[in-house]
């Protein structure tokens, strides 16, 4: 009996033994195949899919969020009534009966979409039906609160999620964030088992992508592409565009399109409406270019009170005719800064000519032409900018703004360069990211690209350019009641893409300038495209920057200085002789030589004729805004003066 | 009658507490199971929570616009741009900034 029991005893220790032997030879010499059958059964892969960040204007207010939407797919297998759940989902999703049905007729198949991102209350009521088969995925939409605000700049996102257009594909990498990838061990249903993990990210089951804070101030951007509109409504114009810069720090507060295209419904716009044409197009800017042909006439050394003849209003150069604008301009003799106020074509080309195609291109080169500024921007243009030597054609073409291609980014870039005290920066639309995992913000400074202009010949160019917008200048209506601003109107023909040379009778109508002009804060450019019932800058394009400028100074709770060019100049005479040099230049006379009239009343204008004893021969009634011969030329032997008033 | 001081039940005793130590040990798991299961759906319900603030954002900034502003102001406030030359009537006693 007692071998027996010992012998059961035996073969049971035996039989545990060889378990625990077993047990322990799997803890300590681990079976590969074993170790994935395990893994496979107690462990599961957690995707966590990221929210794509917030893009915010420089208030903080919200441009493009991600919310989570339903979407709706069938298993035709399951659907056992296709013909009436059709029907149903037809009349709740309106989309064609027909569609519907080809879809969940389809036996073979166990997943068709019926329709993405449909609505909450779409949602409830199939829920409501309880059909089998049908079902909801939740997934992303992107949505744009504003519909067509900045609709260019911020572009738009695909049905994955993925960026296409604008800062959207830019930044798609900062914004849409990373899919995270967690091992848990999971129970019996599936069910994931969080206890042996500390991660942050399982607390809210989401990765989040950074936010990202633009440049740009809705409220002025939401304006300009109001006037932008009407502009584009009242001259039936092709198209408009316009962009705002901060000129001390880069920053674009608005870019504007008209017309615009709505975001949350991308897909059904023409393709040529998504562009953001402001950074993408380049065209011949007119004579917007020529503040930069006087600064280069500045940087050279050239005296602003140079005297460049008239011409009678024609130039040949190379066996071609360069005419003025209008075949009524006829200036005898004219200043750089009556080059600019009056808009001369062959004033500026005798600029060009004289300072050289290799000093005039490294010059426009410096001011940003010719290259990208590095706005960080899908499909930015560099323009056209071709390398000398130029013919003296070409040289003198590029005077007044033909022969070369710039963007209205570049355009607007140079002036604020100009408006700053002769510093290029590099133009930003990001002010911030705002990376939410860690905590952490990542402010971007303003980036200097390079001084084009001393604070000097910025100063003297800036006084020329608030003459070309006073009282007789060709920007007159861009002036801003109680602001000085400055800037200059251009005209140029529209490029004949097929078949060379130029559309007859289609223009591009445009205006760059800046305000408050003593101490700038905005930077405005417009551009008309292809206006049909005039065509001038000065009468299409400055109009919108006077509102749009009016606009901007009063929201940034500047107030009105109420100083005039005068105020300017008198204030510069302390600082600068160049400048008191241009004070003599339109407000003194001497002997021999036309008194200048331009600013004054009828009665003024004969008191001082009879002072300087001339003779006056007056045009029209109001203020004098010109006179032939022009200030300081040589004074006829008749002394006899014809006085063009404003009205 | 049974003498129980003539048995041992030191070992008894010692079975009995490994026991209850085993069984402890399993509840204490059971427990951190049901915390896992309740933290599951917490974060499940704060993730909808935070759908819904997003949903809500949206509908703020929807609100909020430039453009719904400006209607907004026109029709139910006739508040309009000051028109060039435009007199604003300004009443009241207060009305007047001493000067």
């Amino acid at each position: 009996m007692k071998s027996r029991i010992i012998f059961v005893c035996l073969v049971l220790c035996f039989f545990y033994g060889s378990f625990v032997i077993r047990g322990a030879w799997l803890q300590f010499f681990p079976d590969q195949r074993l170790i994935s059958a395990k893994k496979k059964n107690f462990e599961t892969v957690i995707k966590l899919k990221p929210r794509r960040g917030i893009i915010y204007d420089r208030h903080g207010r919200e441009l493009a969020i991600t919310v989570a939407a339903q979407s709706l797919f069938a298993d035709p297998f399951l659907i056992k009534n296709p013909k009436s759940t059709a029907r149903k989902l037809s009349r709740l999703l309106k989309v064609p009966y027909s569609q519907i049905y080809k879809k969940i007729s389809n036996k073979n198949r166990r997943f068709v979409w019926l329709k993405r991102h449909i609505g909450e209350k779409q949602s409830k009521i199939v829920h409501s039906w309880g059909i089998k088969g049908l079902a909801f995925l939740e997934e992303p939409k992107r949505v744009y609160p504003n519909g067509s605000l900045l609709a260019q700049t911020l572009g738009f996102v695909g049905h994955e999620g993925r960026g296409l257009e604008g800062i959207e594909l830019s930044y798609d990498k900062i914004l849409s964030g990373e899919e995270k990838r967690v091992l848990v061990r999971k129970d019996a249903m599936g069910r994931p088992l969080f206890s042996d993990i500390n991660t942050k990210n399982l607390i809210t089951l989401r990765a989040n992508g950074a936010d990202i804070y633009l440049t740009i101030d809705s409220d002025l951007q939401f304006f300009f592409e109001k006037e932008l509109k009407k502009v584009v409504q009242e001259y039936s114009a092709q198209s408009a565009l316009g962009v705002i810069m901060e000129p001390q720090t880069g920053k674009i507060l608005a870019m504007a399109h008209s017309p615009s295209f709505n975001l949350n419904k991308p897909f059904g716009a023409d393709p040529h409406l998504r562009r953001n044409r402001s950074v993408t197009d380049a065209f011949e800017p007119g004579s917007t270019l020529k503040p930069f042909i006087i600064a280069t006439a500045l940087k050279k050394d050239i005296p602003p009170t140079t005297r460049y003849d008239g011409m009678g209003g024609q130039l040949s150069v190379e066996g071609h005719i360069i005419k003025e604008a209008e075949s009524t301009h006829q200036f005898e003799e004219m200043t750089l800064r009556e080059i600019l106020s009056y808009s001369s074509n062959v004033g500026a080309a005798q600029v060009a000519l004289g300072i050289g195609d290799s000093f005039l291109h490294q010059s426009l080169k410096d001011f940003g032409f010719g290259s990208k500024l590095g706005l960080s921007f899908p499909g930015e243009s560099s323009g056209i900018l071709h390398k000398p030597p130029w013919k003296q054609l070409q040289v003198a073409t590029i005077g007044f703004g033909h022969a070369v291609s710039v963007t209205p980014l570049q355009m607007v870039t140079a002036y604020a360069a100009i408006a700053n005290g002769g510093v290029l920066r590099q133009p930003s639309l990001v002010e911030a990211v705002y990376y939410k995992e860690q905590g952490r913000k990542e402010v971007f400074d303003s980036k200097v690209l390079n001084r084009v202009l001393t604070p000097d010949q910025a100063k003297t160019l800036t006084v020329m350019l608030i003459s070309a917008v006073a009282a007789g200048g060709t920007g007159s209506k861009a002036q801003v009641k109680g602001f000085l601003s400055a800037g200059k109107t251009g005209t140029a023909q529209v490029v004949d893409s097929k078949e060379g040379g130029y559309v007859k009778g289609q223009y591009i109508s445009s205006f760059a300038g800046f305000i408050p002009a003593h101490d700038p804060k905005f930077v405005i450019y417009v551009v008309v495209y292809q206006p049909q019932k005039k065509f001038y800058g000065s009468t299409v394009a400055a109009p919108v920057f006077s509102k749009v400028a009016e606009y901007a100074v009063r929201q940034s709770g500047l107030s009105p200085v109420l100083i005039s060019e005068k105020n300017i100049l008198q204030e510069k005479t302390k600082q600068n002789h160049k400048a008191r040099k241009i004070q003599r230049d339109i407000s003194s006379s001497e002997e021999g030589k036309t008194p200048n009239f331009i600013g004054l009343s009828l009665r003024k204008a004969y008191q001082k004729a009879r002072k300087e004893k001339v003779q006056l021969k007056v045009k029209g009634s109001g203020l004098v805004i010109r006179t032939i011969p022009s200030p300081l030329s040589p004074l006829p032997q008749s002394r006899k003066i014809q006085l063009i008033l404003s009205d | 009658m049974y003498d129980l001081s003539q048995y041992n039940f030191k070992p008894f005793f010692n079975v009995v507490i490994i026991i209850c130590a085993l069984f402890v040990i399993v509840l204490f798991k059971m427990e951190l199971r049901s915390m896992n299961y309740a933290f599951l759906v917490r974060s499940r319900y704060y993730g909808a929570l935070q759908d819904q603030y997003y949903k809500n954002l949206m509908k703020q900034a929807h609100l909020t616009r430039s453009e719904r502003l400006e209607k907004w102001a026109h029709s139910r406030m006739t508040l309009n741009w000051a028109k060039e030359g435009q007199v604003i009537l300004v009443i009241g006693e207060k009305a007047a900034v001493p000067q």
